[in-house]
């Protein structure tokens, strides 16, 4: 347990978006030639305000740890989970992870709407390298976990969210992953599927799975993590134990409620 | 070690705009363009020793390349595609003093294509992308083959799940618009033949193949777009949506081939031997579109225009491409859309084949060869170069 290896490195790592996208477009360009004629030009600097979603981003995540991401709306959780799995490239910065992983952001993981539920775990898990002769082994314990056997041959896009959660979250953690991702993922099951998820998800920690949760939910953070991530508007704020971190965390929250 | 890669990128660009170059003279030679000067009965007769000039110069330019690359040790893209581009000019026309005007458009209009392309969108090498390589791609699609069959599969069912008739349309759509075509050229319209084959056979066959290029090209533009909300989610190799869309047409193909064939029996075509040389047209023919597919579909991403603007194209080319009337039938003057578009030859390709019983003449097959094998290597580097780019521009 001493010589635990790095499986996810991350160095400098910032992520640049533009603010107002820029697409020309015939009428804008047409609208900004009679303006600029009758000298009434607003030119709208289209790249004038870089956004960073990431701003050197410095960690690394030791195998079998389990790590939770916290921070504001829009302070760049999912562009991190995101650079982290694949989706997106940094800007600048180098990403290494080391070990199969699976992804789960937002509530649809991966889905194909149209598709029923029974064709969808075939599809999803065949994305993470699994032959359908595979799945076939295991698919009754997908099946049993998500409790939607009766739905199971029912297009997705009739699900409610929590049903989508529930197949996405199954398939997921029957993947056999080394690295987990999860974004928001158990906030929308109601709380009988939420403890399951929970205990599943410590049932991986425990198999030495490291494990990346994205969440608001300090009772879920401090169940499931050993470590914190605090991010501010794209800054890592800290990195440290679950309790240091949220105590400075809810410290600002208060102190920004109060001020405002 | 970052501009070392990018230096090969450059030589690489270089040695591509060549070989077409090499390619569109071996046609020029061929078909005995009157346009321009003409080469010598020596090059005609070696077809071999045209390409080894050729292979030398660009092996020359690719190693200037590589020492002027280190010594501007901070060129710029645009510098290098110039001097990569001015570099094989030169000794093309040093090594080949007898190369037409017109050959040396060409060629140049092709570079400069390649030029602004790479320059407009530079693939954004990075220096941690220690895997930019093709064979490591490859690799990676090879582990994602059951994904890919899976996709095909579903999308192909799911097309005509709702249906009535399900499955059965996808043998139905081509045989009806095969039966409706020859009643319309054999009861409508007179009866032609061309050479000694019903023009409905003549027509048809064309027309199966061109369907192929076109269908896949049209899919291929929208393939990204359609599926930004599962990309944002989840990671595969992107290049799967786009191959998955020729997948689609490849399946449509069997079955619109098979149509073809029996209206091709009723009318006294018969399948012939020859069919052995079909596999290699076709593989010719996807490698072209699916390159020409992998190009496209990240453009339209940035430009959403582009599917537009490719219908139209599209339209164009079909005109501009032999399916309604012969190869042999173009005028003298005009015979240079051959040399710019593979498709043409490969039609022709397919018409020897399957109505005229002749085996391809394998010069004509050269240039969509190479064309196509460039095209799909570059599309493909292109692509995978900017395929992380894709989910920024949702």
């Amino acid at each position: 347990m001493l010589n635990k290896r790095p499986i996810i490195q991350v160095n400098n790592l910032s992520k640049h978006y533009v603010r107002n996208e820029y697409r020309p477009s015939l009428r804008h360009e047409a609208t900004q030639m009679v303006q600029r004629w009758l000298g009434r030009a607003t030119q709208v600097s289209w790249q004038s305000e870089p956004f960073w979603a990431l701003k050197n981003i410095s960690f690394t995540i030791y195998q079998g740890e389990s790590v939770g991401i916290v921070g504001r709306n829009g302070s760049g959780k999912t562009t991190l989970l995101r650079t982290l799995s694949n989706i997106t490239d940094p800007t600048e910065g180098t990403v290494s992870v080391h070990g199969r992983f699976r992804t789960l952001i937002g509530l649809s993981a991966g889905f194909d709407f149209q598709r029923t539920g029974r064709e969808n775990i075939y599809f999803n898990s065949a994305i993470y390298g699994f032959p359908p002769s595979v799945v076939d082994t295991f698919i009754e314990d997908i099946i049993e976990f998500s409790e939607l056997r009766d739905f199971l041959d029912t297009p997705v896009k009739r699900y409610s969210s929590g049903m989508v959660s529930r197949l996405g979250f199954s398939i997921a953690i029957h993947m056999m992953p080394e690295i987990i991702f999860l974004d928001e993922i158990l906030s929308v099951g109601d709380s009988a599927f939420q403890e399951k998820c929970q205990q599943r998800v410590l049932e991986l920690k425990d198999r030495q799975c490291t494990i990346v949760y994205v969440s608001h939910s300090e009772a879920s953070v401090r169940m499931l993590c050993d470590r914190a991530i605090w991010l501010h508007q794209g800054h890592l704020m800290m990195d440290g134990s679950v309790d240091d971190v949220f105590e400075a965390y809810t410290e600002m929250i208060h102190g920004e409620a109060t001020t405002t | 070690m970052r501009y070392i890669t990018k230096t090969f990128a450059m030589a690489f660009l270089a040695i591509l705009a060549i070989v077409v170059g090499a390619m569109l003279v071996s046609i020029q030679v061929r078909l005995r363009i009157t346009v321009g000067k003409q080469l010598g009965e020596e090059y005609l007769a070696q077809p071999l020793s045209l390409f080894i000039i050729l292979a030398m110069s660009a092996a020359a330019s690719t190693w200037i390349m590589h020492i002027t690359g280190r010594l501007i040790s901070r060129a710029s893209y645009f510098t290098t595609v110039i001097m990569a581009l001015g570099f094989s000019t030169i000794l093309i026309a040093l090594l080949l003093p007898e190369i037409s005007l017109l050959q040396l458009v060409y060629f140049g209009g092709f570079g400069v294509f390649i030029g602004v392309v790479t320059i407009l969108l530079p693939p954004r090498q990075r220096g941690n992308n220690k895997n930019f390589d093709f064979f490591y791609y490859l690799a990676r699609l090879w582990e994602n083959r059951v994904l890919l069959s899976l996709w095909v599969r579903y999308n192909v069912r799911s097309r005509y799940s709702q249906t009535f008739l399900g499955i059965a349309w996808i043998i139905l759509l081509p045989l009806s618009t095969s039966f409706i075509m020859a009643f319309v050229f054999s009861e409508i319209l007179p009866a032609r033949f061309i050479g000694d084959a019903p023009f409905i056979s003549f027509f048809l066959t064309a027309v199966t193949a061109w369907n192929v290029f076109s269908q896949g090209v049209l899919n291929g533009t929208t393939s990204l777009t359609r599926e930004m909300g599962l990309m944002g989610q989840i990671y595969f190799p992107r290049e799967i949506l786009v191959i998955v869309k020729l997948g689609e047409t490849l399946v449509d193909f069997t079955f619109t081939f098979a149509a073809m064939l029996v209206i091709n029996a009723v009318v006294g075509v018969w399948p012939n031997i020859n069919f052995i040389y079909l596999p290699i047209v076709i593989l010719i023919q996807i490698t072209f579109t699916l390159g020409l597919m992998l190009f496209l579909s990240y453009i339209s991403v940035l430009v959403r225009d582009i599917p537009q603007l490719v219908a139209v194209l599209l339209q164009l080319l079909f005109y501009l491409t032999p399916i309604i009337y012969s190869v042999q039938s173009i005028p003298e003057n005009l015979s240079f859309l051959l040399l710019v578009n593979p498709l043409a030859l490969l039609i022709d390709a397919y018409r020897s084949i399957i109505v005229y019983n002749m085996p391809p003449d394998p010069v004509n097959l050269y240039y969509p060869l190479v064309m196509a094998g460039v095209l799909l290597y570059t599309g493909y580097m292109f692509f995978k170069a900017n395929e992380k780019r894709v989910v920024d521009y949702v």
